[in-house]
């Protein structure tokens, strides 16, 4: 059962690692309305769609730590801006049930939405707390 | 029987309390050896982490870069083949001018060289240029890692280009064997800057605006320009030697309530494919 769990784990880490790599040299390169796609934001959605909470933090985390040591911004922004984003959306999601299509077009664009929002703020409140940016 | 329920209720509030006192402490003691991990790596560890991640990193950053780089390529040259047809027909036109303006130009270099060499100017002259190749870029951030450090000499500040002269950036973190180049699209990036509309040439105060976009502002109103002017650097902010290309106008922007004018700038980095960029560090 524990090894199920550490091999689901390992294989989550793995998984956002090749996405930081597809990230980097392809879709870096890729604008839609003048914005890059973020590979990394998709499988975290997915995974509050379906309601695994317990999973979308622990990619989270996983995405945030990756980013975070490939990142010149101050250690842990991408860690507490994801995880920040997580639980914003699990709550939308809450709200506004999942009841249609519109219903998760309309929150997923609100996920992409506080994603770039709460980069902001974490980018001054990491600055501010660790003065290294 | 009053009394027991009484109790029961007691009883079962301050187990719930009991259990939030459980969780808010635990939540409190996550944030603080959170905190603790944030402000130990950032303020100690920060350099040391980062430079091994990049050394070890740096080769499959490098390749998957260049790889990227030849599908964008590969990618533009299908899905781009109209505007293509288009620019080359443009190009065409601007070649026979430029041909023109080459041969004018060859006269006027010709004098330039012998003032410069009998004034002892020149970038060369004032300046060493470090070549350094670009590892991976982070959109995010618009900055861009570069395989030179502290070891090659490189600091804080120092102004990046290509080898067509057109400014990329400047450095960011510098690490032992690699930097960050911040690029002037960067938000609250600034210079000083100036438009070459023919032979005169108008001040005014480049603002980077994140996403790879840049703008250009404090330009007089009572000034025409128009799309396709070039931007160059000035001397006057202290930060960049004096014209290195940014890139052309875009649209210019007037409003009524405000003094100056402002123009959305194509940076002219964005055109380039090369895998190499120079640094410049005075001599």
């Amino acid at each position: 059962m524990k090894s199920d769990l550490i091999k689901k784990y390992l294989a989550l880490f793995f998984l956002f690692c090749f996405l930081l790599f597809l990230q980097e040299s392809f879709f870096n390169k890729i604008f839609i309305f003048g914005f890059s796609i973020n590979l990394f934001l998709i499988p975290i959605f997915l995974l509050i769609f379906f309601s695994q909470m317990e999973l979308a933090i622990i990619s989270a985390l996983f995405a945030g730590l990756i980013l975070d040591i490939f990142s010149f911004l101050p250690f842990g922004v991408f860690i507490f801006n994801l995880c920040l984003n997580v639980f914003l959306t699990d709550k939308l999601f809450q709200i506004f049930q999942k009841s249609n299509f519109f219903t998760l077009f309309f929150v997923f664009a609100l996920f992409l939405a506080f994603d770039k929002f709460l980069l902001i703020f974490t980018k001054f409140l990491f600055g501010f707390l660790f003065n290294s940016f | 029987m009053h009394y027991t329920i009484l109790l029961f209720a007691e009883n079962l509030i301050w187990d719930k309390i009991d259990v939030m006192k459980i969780n808010f402490f635990q939540i409190v003691i996550l944030f603080v050896f959170l905190f603790l991990i944030f402000f130990l790596v950032n303020n100690f560890f920060y350099q040391s982490i980062k430079n091994t991640v990049f050394s070890i990193f740096s080769p499959v950053e490098k390749f998957l870069w260049q790889k990227g780089n030849s599908f964008s390529q590969w990618r533009n040259g299908i899905f781009e083949i109209n505007k293509i047809k288009i620019d080359n027909n443009e190009l065409k036109k601007e070649n026979l001018l430029f041909k023109n303006k080459i041969i004018e130009l060859a006269n006027i270099e010709k004098e330039n060289k012998e003032l410069r060499q009998a004034l002892g100017l020149g970038l060369e002259r004032e300046y060493n240029l470090i070549l350094a190749d670009i590892i991976s870029k982070k959109t995010e951030e618009d900055s861009i890692l570069i395989n030179q450090g502290k070891k090659n000499g490189l600091k804080e500040n120092m102004a990046v280009i290509t080898n067509e002269k057109v400014l990329v950036g400047k450095i960011g973190k510098v690490f032992n064997d690699f930097s960050q180049v911040n690029l002037i699209s960067q938000k609250g990036f600034n210079f000083d800057a100036k438009v070459i509309v023919g032979e005169s040439e108008t001040l005014g105060a480049v603002h980077g605006q994140g996403n790879f976009k840049i703008k250009i502002e404090l330009l007089p109103k009572e000034l025409q320009f128009k799309e396709g002017d070039i931007v160059v650097t000035s001397l006057l902010g202290g930060i960049f030697p004096e014209n290195l290309l940014i890139g052309k106008i875009k649209t210019i922007k007037k409003n009524d309530l405000t003094p100056f004018q402002e123009a959305e700038i194509i940076p002219c980095f964005k055109e380039i494919k090369s895998d190499h960029l120079f640094i410049i560090s005075p001599k």
